[in-house]
């Protein structure tokens, strides 16, 4: 062919090429609304202010909606990523996670009260709590036998053998603005209503082999836990977990494709909120049983080889006749079963199964009870899986997820007479500013 | 808008071709262009767009009067003319820096006004006083028509990262084009390397450098600065070098990538624009990698300010004089940052040292003074990362393990290993390999006809794929940062 032919046939492939992806992308019928895989709804066409016009960010809009929704988007992701596999250029888009430096000091050197801007509590902290001086630290049994095979950091996860487990970096300034929130709603509660703090821990520290985990530069977490539990005022009740699931780590207590914990994870942490309450915990004999196979949660997403070998998601449902009213961010409305049937559900939701997923605010009623008590739980989404188990011992389990609620903890409170507040949250939240700046526009 | 979106790709430049090749009148296709341009400025920037017009509008007005003028006033417009200009750039780009600075006295305290840096304005800012000096000097004849300035200044292609096109360079084509298939091959194939470079490699060494060494945003909020520092501290030396090396790939293949871009643009559309990277990494000393790196702006400040100060005829002082100013606007066109102007001036140090003594010694090995070469840029691109000096100190003092980290660790060797491939395709990347390997395989099938017909399939496969690639690149990929909004 001669040189010309060859120029020729190069710019109209070339111009072929473009103009189908062109046309494809303007069939409006086939651009998707949500995304399974990043689990979130795809940019929608802006609506047209002038503000917007004149700003510049309605067309900015434009270019998101018309990127974010191109038509055969997961489809064209999946090529992508084995593409940049291929090429070696499958470039993690967030967080990585190294410190070399980080200590974690036993107590602050002058920790906050309360916030700042409060400064009711007169309250001296850094008392330690009750269940931390009884409880003798658990030593994490080293671990022997065959090492996991596969062991490799994508973004902010640890793949270790068939699991993937999360990092944690202690930042000391958001630690102390976390135990201040805490104590600032006790302050403001004092004498209507008793806080409890519960950190969950990441699988990181608990479950994941010793001998990988002493090479990992993330930080102690219980050491973490420790110091922000010293921060807390003498009567916010702390509930310390990080022992009982050392305990149990052997057990299914964290999902290996997901961030999160499971129900029996929560269960035991449950046993022991109660046994910081000074009541009795139904135990898991006495708890009805439902599960959800085929899950694949976070991790899965990061390291697609994690979804040949899918979670189980277990529900343990105490004695009782419960209820629960969900109020979505957008205010609708819906009750039902405590625990929504995700059977038919896609691999990536099934978690969602407790409590519906994250709502703003939520009630579970059992309606067993005649007269109770009732509880508001503070929560992201590890609270979830343990707010089936908490409602067991109450008439009312008031639930807020802080980073969907319009409302304010206290009033809410006062409202509903409410005699326990216990925060739930996992350890990474306690290093996110702007998680806790979510919690303190809710106090 | 920016080349390396997906609308930019399947809307605006297939429409762009189709309405630019109906008519057949040049005069009608520019005015097609600069309704495309006008409208891809306006995109991102509604209300600045008055500004690039209005610059325009006020230069062709200048080099008018300035060209009918008497000699006596002809220099008064020209003073006008660069004041309105620099004057226009400095209001925006330089008054909250000036006032930050005049800050620092302890008696003054001006509250610093919120002024949004209007995208491109120092490339079309140099391309308009490149069009009115050159009527002064008589170089190019004044443009009559006010459309084909703007048309030049605001030219999509180039107006918003370059290169820095001289009038002189396309006022022929303005009025006068032609497209043949050598022009469209050539354009289309470069735009695609240039895109394939942005979205493939430069946007995936930006994310790693964003993990490794904290993202713009995250450095640019000065609330942030105690944690920024911590987590810097906390790096362990390797994740800082590596960190610092990816960066001085991306900032390469993203600037050239976008050049290259706007060479193939230029080029589908019958416009000549000047090369503007010429593998600087692969210089032998720092003289040589200022005259291959940006060479537009480098030509721009040999041109338009060493040369008419006086450059070197007036003595060594005077030379080490203009040199120094050379490199200080350098460094503050690059951004309004102390940091920017210690980047300009630290090559200054080293253009001197070379100058004065150094250029002999370091031509006698190639390996030492590519090394060097290397070594100079590197620690170069650390001051140009970081406007925070507690930042900067940070990633120097980390990289020797001054901060009390460690030297490796078991993310970083991990991190390491897994992107060697990688690193080693964007050093390739940024040397003339692909393009001798291109010389060697034509000589090869030049001589053995019977591979002709793979050579000719890989010649129209590779553009393709380059093209689907990234494309695919593109979708549902968040990462896709436009580096020049501080130019």
């Amino acid at each position: 062919m001669k040189p010309k032919k060859i120029k020729l046939l190069t710019v109209a492939s070339l111009i072929v090429i473009t103009v189908v992806m062109s046309v494809l992308s303007m069939n409006l019928s086939l651009r998707p609304e949500e995304s399974e895989k990043e689990k979130r709804k795809l940019a929608s066409f802006p609506r047209f202010s002038v503000s917007a016009f004149f700003s510049g960010e309605y067309f900015n809009e434009i270019s998101l909606w018309f990127s974010d929704t191109i038509p055969f988007r997961e489809q064209i992701i999946d090529v992508n990523n084995g593409v940049q596999t291929i090429l070696g250029t499958n470039a993690p888009q967030r967080g990585f996670q190294e410190n070399t430096k980080n200590e974690i000091p036993d107590t602050a050197e002058q920790p906050p009260a309360t916030l700042p801007t409060i400064t009711e509590a007169s309250q001296q902290p850094g008392s330690p709590s009750e269940t931390s001086e009884l409880q003798t630290e658990a030593v994490i049994p080293s671990d022997a036998g065959e090492m996991p095979s596969h062991v490799e950091t994508i973004d902010s996860i640890l793949i270790a053998g068939n699991a993937g487990y999360e990092y944690y970096n202690f930042s000391e300034k958001v630690a102390n603005n976390y135990a201040a929130a805490v104590n600032t709603v006790s302050s403001r509660l004092a004498g209507k209503a008793t806080v409890y703090d519960m950190i969950v821990p990441t699988s990181m520290d608990i479950v994941l082999d010793t001998r990988v985990r002493e090479k990992v530069s993330s930080d102690d977490q219980r050491k973490a836990i420790s110091y922000i539990e010293n921060l807390l005022l003498p009567e916010v009740r702390r509930v310390s977990i990080f022992d009982t699931l050392i305990a149990h780590r052997s057990e299914y207590i964290y999902f290996r494709t997901d961030h999160h914990w499971s129900g029996l994870g929560a269960y035991y942490a449950y046993a022991q909120y109660c046994g910081v309450k000074g009541v009795q915990p139904y135990g898991l004999e006495s708890c009805a049983v439902q599960s959800f196979d085929g899950f694949l949660g976070t991790f899965a997403d990061k390291d697609p080889s994690l979804a040949s070998d899918p979670d189980v998601v277990y529900t343990f449902s105490p004695p009782g006749d419960y209820k629960i009213t969900i109020r979505d961010k957008k205010l609708n409305v819906d009750e039902g079963s405590v625990f929504y049937d995700e059977s038919n559900a896609s691999a990536s939701l099934k978690y969602g199964t407790f409590i519906w997923g994250d709502n703003a605010y939520s009630v579970i009623e059992d309606k067993a009870k005649a007269t109770g008590e009732s509880c508001l739980l503070v929560k992201e989404s590890f609270g979830n899986a343990l707010a089936p188990l908490l409602a067991a011992n109450y008439k009312y389990l008031y639930i807020i997820d802080y980073r969907h609620y319009s409302g304010s903890i206290c009033s809410l409170v006062e409202e509903k007479k409410i005699t326990d507040v216990v925060f739930c949250n996992n350890i990474s939240m306690t290093r996110s500013q702007s998680l806790i700046d979510q919690l303190i526009a809710r106090m | 808008m920016v080349f390396s979106s997906l609308l930019f790709l399947l809307l605006f430049l297939p429409l762009n071709l189709i309405c630019y090749y109906i008519p057949k009148k040049i005069k009608t296709r520019n005015v097609v262009l600069l309704i495309f341009s006008l409208f891809f400025y306006a995109w991102g920037e509604p209300i600045y767009v008055l500004i690039l017009v209005s610059m325009s509008y006020a230069c062709w007005y200048f080099a008018f009067r300035i060209e009918s003028a008497s000699k006596g006033s002809r220099k008064k417009w020209m003073i006008l003319a660069v004041l309105v200009c620099l004057g226009t750039l400095g209001v925006f780009k330089y008054t909250v820096f000036f006032i930050q600075n005049l800050n620092l006295i302890s008696f003054i305290n001006i509250p610093a006004p919120q002024i949004q840096l209007p995208i491109g304005i120092s490339f079309y800012t140099f391309q308009l006083l490149t069009y009115v000096a050159d009527v002064y000097r008589r170089e190019v004849p004044a443009q009559r028509k006010f459309c084909n300035v703007l048309l030049y200044a605001g030219l999509y292609h180039q107006c918003i990262a370059g290169p820095i096109v001289r009038y002189g360079d396309v006022e022929k084509e303005i009025n006068s084009r032609k497209t043949d298939i050598d022009a469209l091959y050539d354009g289309f194939v470069r735009f695609c390397i240039g895109l394939a470079k942005k979205s493939v490699l430069a946007n995936s060494c930006g994310a790693l450098v964003d993990m490794l060494l904290l993202s713009d945003s995250a450095l640019n909020n000065a609330a942030q600065l105690s944690q920024n520092i911590d987590l810097l501290q906390g790096r362990s030396a390797l994740s800082l070098w590596m960190g610092m090396a990816l960066y001085m790939l991306q900032i390469y293949l993203d600037f050239s990538a976008y050049s290259d871009m706007a060479i193939g643009l230029g080029l589908m559309f019958g416009f000549h624009f000047k090369e503007n990277f010429q593998y600087p990494y692969t210089s032998d000393s720092i003289t040589e990698f200022w005259r291959r790196w940006h060479i537009s702006l480098g030509a721009f400040f040999r041109d338009y300010v060493y040369i008419p100060l006086g450059g070197n005829r007036k003595g060594k002082i005077r030379t080490i004089l203009n040199l120094f100013t050379v490199w200080f606007l350098t460094g503050l066109w690059h951004g309004a940052s102390w940091n920017y102007i210690l980047w300009g001036l630290y090559f200054f140090v080293f253009l001197l040292l070379e100058k004065l003594f150094l250029i002999n010694t370091v031509k006698r090995n190639k390996t030492v003074h590519r090394l060097y070469v290397i070594i100079v840029v590197f620690f170069g691109w650390v001051f140009f990362r970081f406007s925070q000096l507690d930042l900067m100190n940070a990633v120097l003092k980390g990289m020797f393990c001054a901060n009390g980290n460690s030297m490796l660790t078991y993310e970083s060797v991990h991190l390491a290993l897994r992107y060697i491939p990688f690193f080693i395709i964007c050093c390739i990347a940024c040397t003339p390999f692909a393009k001798k390997i291109n010389v060697i395989l034509s000589d090869f099938t030049r001589n053995n006809p019977r591979t002709q017909i793979y050579s000719q399939a890989l010649q129209i496969a590779i553009p393709c794929l380059l093209l689907i690639i990234s494309v695919i690149s593109l979708t549902g990929d968040t990462y896709n940062p436009f580096l020049y909004f501080q130019f």
